[in-house]
């Protein structure tokens, strides 16, 4: 019945969670398509950890930090080269709402180092502390710190350049 | 969010404004994870033991003294040894679902037809789902589950660790009956419901309700549990099968009902076959008008308006015979799905 009762768990808990752990996967994948992938593996991890799941007391975050150790096992594969060709096709389909600044700050986010895009979307999506993100990280609060200095500091970089040549090709046309 | 000034708040709303932008429908499906999750699980059994098959198990149990009447509570008793439930009987020669209890009365707020679990390590279960709604909404759930003869259901800890009791309940066709629950006082479990009973056969059956509306919840448990029936039935599927690899071995399938991936659909199907250690297996669902979404490695078709996806073992060596069966891409040709229209499909499931 141990069985029975960790697959009822389980899947109350994805049906629910599942598209907040899709939302955090997209803002660290940039790419809805492997932020399904990213979601999928991390909830079959989930399944298979489940019993160790089920016995802390913030489930989210368990999830959330295998999603994020996903996230970065996965680049540092040679499978990231592949996937990331996929960025561009993904707006295919979509609806065409007034999205720039918001797919700007998405291209700003897909050029950040990985660990930085991590902690930026742990602190700032998340709403993690800097201890909790180091938690999640793995890794001391000062590094989340200065990870967490140098992601803002090239996400305005990487904006204002952005829009600098958005300006430039406006005034060209 | 500004590109001189980015304060925290406003990343943290175009973060926000980020996540919340138009998204394709997701391709996030919890029934695959559970397919495959119990095929890792499985495996890391099967390592541990160096077994590759489901052993029976001995384990220590709590038997109960279940008192027969009203109100009543019965206590935890003594340990005793007993098999651990088997897995699934022997498939039937061309039905790979073989059902061995059935619903019959169930309340208008679920699926009328039930779906089914077996294999992976799992006994037989059968599943009533209420209607699919978006995702994260709680539709009720009822699970159906038939001991094997002979073994007597123990009442065990919650999955967090709460002592359970067994607090009688009507008798069911004149037989015993009792509710398991946390909560002596409170025999619908505060939602999370389980009545067990009696059969006719001697077996004991087992209802799991949660999510259910709770006004009159007890009574429409106990009607549920007199509704059900009991013997194998072979189930009928979407699709046969002509020349699986010789030696392939079956693991398991689930039908949902409706579909439990978050896309939805009226059913959702999954199949686990196994060769030589290498594991592969299809899944199925009600096509959406678009292809279907497929992983690396995995190959895909529609018809009849159903997709169908097989996948194997990512990483391991495909046998041989499966090889010269034509591996994945073979095995796609030969599967053949039947439709949507549940009136054609099939016993004669593999050929």
């Amino acid at each position: 019945m141990a069985e029975r009762r960790r697959d009822i768990e389980f899947t109350e808990f994805v049906s629910t969670k599942s598209p907040w752990l899709r939302k955090v996967a997209y803002l660290l994948s940039g790419d809805w398509h492997r932020a399904d992938d990213l979601t999928q593996s991390t909830i079959t991890k989930l399944y298979t950890h489940w019993h160790r799941a089920g016995g802390v007391e913030n489930v989210d975050g368990y999830a959330r930090t295998t999603l994020v150790n996903t996230f970065l096992a996965e680049q540092r594969s040679p499978w990231r080269r592949v996937l990331l060709r996929r960025v561009e096709d993904d707006r295919a389909g979509l609806p065409e709402p007034d999205l720039d600044a918001i797919l700007d700050l998405r291209q700003a986010l897909t050029e950040l180092p990985a660990r930085q895009r991590a902690t930026v979307v742990l602190r700032y999506y998340c709403d993690l502390t800097v201890g909790q993100t180091a938690e999640a990280l793995n890794c001391s609060e000062g590094t989340v710190k200065s990870q967490t200095a140098r992601g803002l500091d090239a996400l305005r970089r990487a904006l204002q350049s952005h829009r600098q040549n958005v300006l430039a090709g406006g005034l060209e046309a | 969010m500004s590109t001189e000034q980015c304060t925290e708040s406003e990343l943290s709303a175009e973060l926000t404004l980020l996540a919340d932008s138009p998204a394709p429908p997701s391709r996030v499906d919890p029934g695959a994870a559970l397919v495959v999750g119990r095929r890792r699980l499985r495996r890391r059994r099967a390592a541990t033991t160096g077994a590759t098959v489901a052993l029976v198990a001995v384990v220590t149990v709590t038997a109960i003294s279940l008192p027969h009447g009203t109100g009543a509570v019965a206590t935890p008793a003594t340990s005793a040894t007993t098999p651990a439930r088997p897995t699934a009987p022997a498939v039937a020669a061309n039905d790979p679902l073989v059902g061995v209890a059935h619903f019959g009365w169930l309340p208008p707020y679920v699926a009328p037809e039930a779906g089914y679990d077996s294999g992976f390590d799992h006994g037989i279960d059968s599943l009533a789902l209420g209607p699919l709604k978006a995702a994260g909404d709680d539709n009720p759930h009822i699970w159906l589950n038939l001991y094997p003869a002979g073994v007597t259901p123990t009442v065990d800890k919650a999955a967090d660790g709460r002592t359970q009791y067994a607090v009688s309940a009507p008798d069911v066709h004149g037989s015993p009956a009792y509710w398991v629950t946390a909560d002596r006082s409170d025999p619908t479990n505060n939602g999370d419901m389980t009545l067990r009973w009696k059969t006719g056969t001697g077996q004991w059956a087992e209802i799991h309700g949660y999510y259910l509306p709770m006004q009159g919840v007890q009574a429409t448990m106990a009607r549920i549990a007199e509704g059900v029936g009991v013997g194998n039935r072979a189930i009928p599927l979407p699709y046969y099968v002509t020349g699986l690899p010789a030696g392939a071995k079956f693991e398991g399938i689930s039908l949902s009902r409706p579909s439990m991936d978050v896309n939805g659909g009226p059913w959702g199907l999954g199949v686990g076959y196994a060769l030589d250690g290498y594991q592969f297996g299809w899944r199925m669902s009600v096509n959406k008008g678009t292809p279907p979404a497929h992983d690396p490695g995995e190959f895909c078709r529609t018809i009849k308006g159903v997709d169908l996806c097989v996948n194997g073992q990512p990483g391991a060596t495909m046998p041989a015979a499966m090889v010269a069966a034509g591996g994945l891409q073979g095995l796609l040709t030969r599967i053949t799905p039947l439709g949507t229209d549940e009136s054609t499909w099939t016993t004669s499931v593999v050929r």
